[in-house]
């Protein structure tokens, strides 16, 4: 057993302690990765409570089958749980289609905010209809398609990973991610919302432009 | 025509941005696709919307959950009911949907199977059409003798056993008691034409006999005494001549006794060689009429039996009927019989209906719990 402190210990090695029964390894690794998880279950979602509740899934999930997990890639060992979890969620809403997602975000203020953590109210603002604009952009996408986009860029996995992660080929998750983010753009164009952040971007590159020029007159 | 060049291979350049944007492209295909964005407005447009598009995405990146996840005894126990989610209900619609689909077609199944049984629709036709054979049949054929008739009231009693029950075994033995009246009927009917054409016949033999004894009787009187007959015809010619029932009667006194005979042959043995002849004609001329008589005979009795059998089947009401009366008028009742006789099966069947619904309600309202 290694004597350097459990934070400090890698992703196998904590899952080795947690296959051995110590719930704190394993909580461990679900505050390395919890937030991943619930990105992903965000995006595959749209709604925080049952993303939260997919994640949850996804964890205990991960816990009972950590016998299964052979080491290698951890967090896509588990990101593959939870895109299986939010799938079963969005087949299980396909079943019994009660209300619409949009009607329920607004009646219950279920609405995804980011954390405006040293953001202007404005800025936060802005980042947050970002967000919602584009959570109803995703959402129409398909579900192979959205669960590539989103593993691909808001995760930043590699296309051997996400191949891992979704169980397919290569070939396969370029074509995915090819046609995900080709209607994803057209989606963003006809709400007006990728030239509001074209907007944004010039504006923050200017930004960021002048305060590296005061720095460097600094 | 960049433009032109960006369309007519889209696909391709599009997946090619895409792979390029995450730095997935061979050096190979690196270098020719930075040629062609060197080339195509519309291509570093594309691009530069699928940074925009991933820059926006990074937001999510920040997404955090409003609670913790770790897990905690509670969560890993095992069998632990989960406490955070609502039980997610098992009912699955597509089940449900193929259980009423299997159940409505057992249903349906059932219902066809006992409706057949019920009204014994094939059975029905079956037997119809094998009355209406019959029925033809016995009415082409010539009229049935008693044994045919005998025969064919056993048949139609075991057909009336075989196809209905017990209310049809009642009318079948009524048939059977028809048909044996109408049995006797006939044979009564076929006795006295047999008597009748028996006493005609004697009838008939008896008076040729006697015009044979007759004929007999003058020749010979007129063999033996020529001129006694010459002086009696001229003195008595009406009375001889015309008296014929007198010689037969004569002749039939000679007949009775057969004494006159031999002694006519006594009386003339010079000529016995022509008696013998004569009686030997004699007989072939009576053998000829008694056979022709006894074939009249035969024929009269046959136009007797004809006759009687002609009488037999010749309806009268209240009395017996001939067999073929009896089937062409009963057999249309015998089915209405087996209509009648099956309203049990149908109630059965609906009962049978009733508990599968129910049962298979009583199951879904179950699962939905």
């Amino acid at each position: 057993m290694s004597d350097r402190a459990p934070e400090q210990l890698g992703d196998d090695a904590l899952a080795e302690r947690a296959r051995g029964g110590e719930l704190d390894a394993f909580n461990l690794l679900v505050r390395r990765y919890e937030r991943r998880v619930f990105g992903l279950c965000l995006g595959m979602l749209r709604s925080p409570a049952a993303a939260e509740d997919a994640a949850q899934d996804a964890m205990i999930a991960a816990w009972r089958a950590l016998d299964g997990y052979r080491g290698g890639n951890f967090p896509a060992w588990l990101l593959r749980i939870a895109g299986n979890r939010c799938r079963d969620e969005l087949r299980r809403r396909k079943r019994r289609p009660a209300t619409s997602l949009d009607e329920l975000v607004e009646e219950h203020g279920d609405a995804w905010s980011p954390p405006d953590e040293g953001r202007s109210p404005e800025a936060a603002a802005l980042d947050a209809e970002t967000g919602r604009a584009l959570l109803a952009a995703l959402d129409q996408l398909p579900e192979e398609q959205r669960q590539a986009v989103l593993l691909s860029d808001v995760q930043g996995l590699a296309y051997l990973e996400i191949a891992d992660v979704m169980q397919t080929s290569i070939g396969t998750v370029k074509s995915r991610l090819n046609r995900g983010r080709a209607r994803l753009r057209q989606l963003l164009l006809e709400s007006g919302e990728l030239s509001r952040a074209r907007e944004r971007q010039a504006l923050q590159e200017r930004i960021d432009g002048g305060v590296r020029q005061e720095r460097r007159r600094a | 025509m960049t433009r032109w060049r960006f369309w007519r291979r889209g696909g391709a350049l599009r997946a090619d941005a895409s792979a390029f944007l995450d730095g997935e492209l061979t050096p190979r295909e690196l270098g020719g696709f930075e040629a062609e964005l060197d080339r195509s407005a519309e291509l570093r447009e594309y691009l530069d919307d699928l940074s925009v598009i991933r820059a926006e995405l990074g937001v999510l990146r920040e997404a955090q959950p409003r609670r913790s996840l770790e897990l905690s005894g509670v969560d890993i126990a095992p069998q632990t009911p989960r406490l955070i989610r609502a039980p997610q209900a098992p009912a699955a619609p597509l089940r449900l949907r193929f259980a009423a689909l299997g159940a409505a077609a057992a249903i349906a199944a059932l219902a066809a199977v006992g409706l057949w049984d019920a009204f014994n629709l094939g059975g029905a036709t079956v037997v119809e059409r094998e009355r209406a054979v019959e029925t033809s049949a016995t009415a082409a054929a010539p009229q049935p003798e008693s044994a045919v008739v005998v025969v064919e009231a056993q048949q139609a009693q075991q057909e009336a056993e075989q196809a209905a029950g017990w209310q049809v075994e009642q009318s079948a033995e009524q048939q059977a008691s028809v048909a044996a009246y109408a049995e006797q009927q006939a044979e009564q009917e076929a006795a006295q034409a047999e008597q009748q054409a028996a006493v005609e016949e004697e009838a008939a033999e008896a008076e040729f006999a006697a015009q044979q004894q007759s004929q007999q009787a003058a020749e010979a009187e007129q063999e033996t005494d020529p001129a006694r007959q010459a002086i009696t015809a001229r003195e008595r010619p009406a009375e001889d001549a015309g008296s014929v029932e007198e010689q037969a009667a004569e002749a039939e006194e000679q007949a009775a006794e057969p004494a006159p005979a031999s002694d006519a042959a006594d009386a003339q043995e010079a000529d016995g060689e022509q008696v013998v002849v004569v009686t030997a004609e004699e007989q072939q001329q009576a053998e000829q009429p008694q056979s022709a008589a006894s074939s009249e005979a035969a024929d009269r009795s046959a136009v007797a039996q004809a006759s009687a059998d002609v009488s037999q089947p010749e309806p009268q009401e209240g009395e017996g009927t001939s067999q073929a009366q009896v089937r062409q008028t009963e057999a249309p009742t015998e089915i209405v019989a087996t209509y009648e006789r099956s309203w049990e099966t149908p109630l059965q069947i609906a009962l049978a209906a009733l508990c599968a619904i129910a049962l298979i309600a009583l199951l879904t309202l179950r699962r939905r719990a």
